[in-house]
């Protein structure tokens, strides 16, 4: 890949990347970790395999193991949601249950419900993403969302 | 109930607009006209492959940092000895860095390969350390330069450092709270340098003349003059001989080293001092003022480096002091010898620990009484 193609991509696949790491992470984090996503993308152009998928899964595989080193960090923001009073932050009221369900996911699936929901990857581009094989993805997108519905369920029925 | 469309409206902060994209872009830019650059060179660059290899393989290659993440542990080492560390009696220093708490802070592409930029907080202060990726200064440790401030303020410094026969000038600071846009000025034109967090680093092609910070409301929050390197100013006068050096005293330390102190009469009125062997590099230097009748001008000094050096009390006494003794933790009393009011005693390498250390040296006038105390840096620290 050219230099000057790699200008162009980024042009295209900026915002998507920035986009997912921000609702990850948060906009501080992002703005560090989609630069770097890019400029590692660059350094490593010359093993982008077109074979293996396509530019975004690639890009988003980069971001996605440079956000692994701030799991905690996600955690942490997860958890402080937990707590949000929602009337007063006019935040939509599953807000708290849905942050203490992504939060009680495996990093595993959470990785990969967020990828699907989030950055509207095709199963076949998630299992490129994290190289794992297709089967993962489906059973563990499966075990995530069930997870999740079932923790909104219960509250929902505690709630009464 | 649909959890994905649930998914969908949820956000953990919102993402505003924060110039991510023009950060980007901009870094993306950098490496691209380096990569540019690096072509134009690799037929040059060839003939050194190998000798690059050798010492790639000597060195170890360094690792893919990003920030937040802790410092290489031969960066944490050397962070370590700029503090107590280095002591070959070590004692806690507020200025100790806590290395523990080290992180990369900014990481730059610049034109000689990757830089970082380390926050290493200490008891008084945040420092920012920076590192040229493979650069190794004495004894092959990494050749870092350090700029500490008040959490508070804005503080940064300009670097300049030769690599490869290129002098490489980079600028790291610390942005204080309020402020939202730091901008370097060369002349008349100025460059905005982004925030990682609240750090700028940033490698200059030019000589800058000013860094100013501006807040939201884009109103100048402070203005600091760059003044020009210490080549181009005309350098303070420093003291310096202005006689012939003469020995004062002699030692046969451990292993039947010999180490003498000479001395001579400084261009500001003080003394130029000078340790040396035949085993080490000398040590010494032209500050030291005579001390006053009653003063004890004797200090500690690791003559060597830790952990193979000596520690040795070096200096002179005022003209009321007739003898001189060093006072040791378990009660003991050593006297110092003094040869026409001059010291260069050797701390024996056992009374380096806890509970033997020395503590304080007192000297007496010719009637015995004692007349000055001078407490040693480890004692003063309570260690």
């Amino acid at each position: 890949m050219r230099a000057e193609a790699f200008e162009e991509l980024f042009e295209l696949h900026f915002d998507a990347i920035y986009a997912y790491l921000a609702r990850r992470l948060g906009p501080d984090l992002a703005r560090d970790l989609a630069s770097e996503t890019f400029t590692r993308a660059f350094a490593a152009r010359k093993r982008y395999d077109s074979r293996r998928g396509g530019v975004r899964p690639w890009l988003f595989g980069i971001a996605n193991n440079l956000l692994r080193r701030h799991y905690r960090d996600e955690e942490r923001k997860l958890h402080a949601l937990t707590r949000l009073d929602v009337r007063e932050a006019g935040a939509p009221p599953e807000e708290p249950r849905l942050a203490e369900a992504l939060g009680a996911l495996s990093t595993e699936e959470r990785d990969v419900l967020l990828l699907f929901a989030w950055a509207d990857l095709e199963y076949a581009e998630i299992a490129t993403v994290l190289e794992v094989p297709l089967g993962t993805v489906r059973s563990r997108l499966h075990r995530a969302r069930a997870h999740v519905r079932a923790a909104l369920e219960r509250e929902e029925a505690l709630d009464g | 109930m649909d959890e994905l469309a649930l998914l969908g409206e949820f956000r953990l902060e919102d993402a505003a607009p924060n110039g991510a994209r023009e950060h980007a872009r901009s870094r993306l830019r950098a490496a691209v006209a380096r990569h540019r650059r690096r072509r134009r060179r690799e037929l040059v660059a060839v003939v050194f492959v190998a000798a690059a290899i050798v010492a790639g393989a000597a060195y170890g290659v360094v690792r893919e940092l990003v920030i937040g993440d802790p410092p290489p542990e031969e960066v944490k080492r050397a962070l370590a000895r700029f503090g107590h560390e280095a002591e070959l009696i070590p004692y806690p220093r507020p200025e100790d860095s806590r290395v523990e708490d080290a992180r990369v802070a900014a990481v730059l592409e610049s034109s000689v390969g990757p830089a970082y930029l380390f926050s290493v907080p200490n008891a008084r202060a945040l420092c920012g350390w920076v590192w040229i990726e493979g650069q190794r200064g004495y004894q092959g440790r990494p050749d870092m330069s350090g700029v500490c401030g008040s959490s508070r303020e804005t503080f940064f410094a300009v670097s300049r450092q030769p690599v490869d026969g290129q002098l490489v000038q980079l600028l790291a600071g610390k942005a204080s709270d309020e402020v939202e846009r730091v901008t370097v000025r060369f002349g008349e034109r100025a460059v905005d340098i982004p925030l990682t967090g609240r750090w700028f680093f940033a490698e200059l092609a030019e000589e800058p003349t000013a860094l100013v910070t501006y807040n939201v409301a884009g109103r100048v929050v402070d203005e600091h003059e760059i003044r020009l390197p210490p080549s181009q100013i005309a350098p303070a006068p420093q003291p310096h001989p202005a006689g012939q050096a003469r020995k004062v005293a002699e030692i046969s330390a451990r292993d039947s080293e010999v180490i003498v102190l000479e001395v001579a009469p400084a261009s500001d009125g003080g003394y130029c001092m000078t340790v040396h062997s035949d085993r080490r590099r000398p040590n010494g230097g032209c500050s030291v003022p005579k001390p006053r009748p009653r003063e004890i001008g004797v200090s500690a000094m690791n003559f060597g480096g830790a952990p193979g050096g000596v520690l040795l009390l070096v200096g002179s006494v005022g003209s009321d002091i007739a003898t001189l003794e060093l006072r040791y933790e378990n009660g003991r009393v050593a006297p110092v010898p003094l040869g026409e009011g001059w010291a260069l005693f050797e701390v024996e390498h056992a009374d380096y620990v806890e509970g033997r250390r020395p503590v304080s040296l007192a000297g007496r006038d010719t009637s015995g009484r004692e007349i000055a105390t001078k407490r040693l840096p480890w004692a003063k620290a309570g260690g």
